[in-house]
């Protein structure tokens, strides 16, 4: 049996494209300041009419399980601080491609945190924005990035921008 | 004047105007080339598959035996390329093959640099803890090098 006959004959026969990307996520670190490119994800939203989905990770300061006033006082404000980043990119985004939608969790940046999330929202794929120097440093075999390719079923774009075009 | 002949592309449309497609030659290959040929269709972009041949390190010490037998193994896939490429075609005219020898994370990427390739797709399939051990997977070490945006496909028969 050969499966390219199996596979693109009946999209052929209806004269349509296949269609097999309408949720995109792309995991953002919130916990860094750089700004995040999602130039190539709006793009690849856009090319397919897909659903944007933004999940924001930001790692908690240590002193978020301390009840105290002040710490709640702190932990807010990075809580709120994060979501604040999250709903900038969203609205961002929003400008390329109006379906983008936040996701917030709250932790480090996780690849099987990621993987689970793809999974629940039947993501079609996932958008891994990521500069040029970054991926090129010795740290990205050992990084969540690296992890998330080598574990996950969901197929990964990774969107790889020079430097000199990161806003 | 009429309206519709002033509208451009929007500047927001992702260019891929050549994919270019790594394959091994195993029996996940197929399900890697279809993925790509229907992104392909879907950007109107011409495929070039890449297969990279890696001779073995001991070959300069072997027999003449030896030689001839995995010069037999290079021209077998080369033939399977060719193989491959003429299936995809009759279903994907814009598709052609590319053979080469060597590191094929460093065959890849430079393939696609000189045919300035707008992306990469790469089929990963050897997630086990052998082939996790050996480093078997190219993807990561493609990425690694490759200097225009790179999609990893698993194949669900994992």
């Amino acid at each position: 049996m050969n499966i390219c006959n199996e596979l693109i004959e009946p999209c052929e026969a209806n004269g349509n494209e296949p269609v097999f990307c309408k949720n995109i996520l792309v995991p953002i670190d919130l916990s860094k300041d750089a700004k995040v490119d999602l130039d190539t994800a709006i793009r690849l939203a856009e090319h397919y009419d897909a659903d944007l989905w933004l999940l924001g990770f930001s790692s908690e300061p240590a002193i978020s399980t301390d009840s105290r006033g002040i710490c709640h006082y702190v932990w807010n404000s990075w809580s709120r601080r994060a979501q604040v980043r999250l709903w900038d990119c969203v609205l961002e985004a929003r400008e390329g491609h109006y379906r983008t939608f936040p996701l917030l969790v709250g932790g480090h940046y996780d690849a099987h945190e990621i993987i689970r999330t793809a999974e629940r929202l039947m993501a079609d794929m996932i958008v891994v924005p990521v500069e040029e120097s970054d991926h090129r440093s010795t740290g990205f075999e050992k990084s969540q990035n690296n992890e998330l390719l080598r574990k996950s079923a969901t197929p990964v774009f990774v969107a790889i921008a020079p430097r000199h075009f990161t806003k | 004047m009429n309206y519709l002949d002033t509208v451009q592309e929007p500047e927001t449309a992702l260019r891929v105007k050549t994919i270019l497609v790594a394959v091994d030659l195993s029996s996940h290959s197929e399900r890697t080339v279809t993925y790509a040929v229907s992104i392909a269709r879907q950007f109107g972009a011409s495929l070039k598959l890449i297969h990279v041949y890696v001779p073995p390190s001991a070959v300069e010490f072997g027999s003449e035996d030896m030689c001839r037998l995995l010069e037999e193994g290079r021209r077998d896939a080369e033939r399977r390329l060719t193989n491959l490429t003429s299936q995809i075609r009759a279903k994907y005219p814009n598709c052609q093959s590319l053979f080469a020898n060597g590191d094929p994370a460093e065959q890849v990427t430079r393939a696609a640099a000189t045919m300035k390739a707008d992306l990469i797709v790469v089929g990963r399939h050897h997630h086990t803890l052998f082939g996790d051990f050996f480093k078997l997977d190219q993807a990561p070490k493609i990425i690694h090098r490759a200097r225009c945006p790179v999609l990893v496909w698993e194949d669900d028969d994992n």
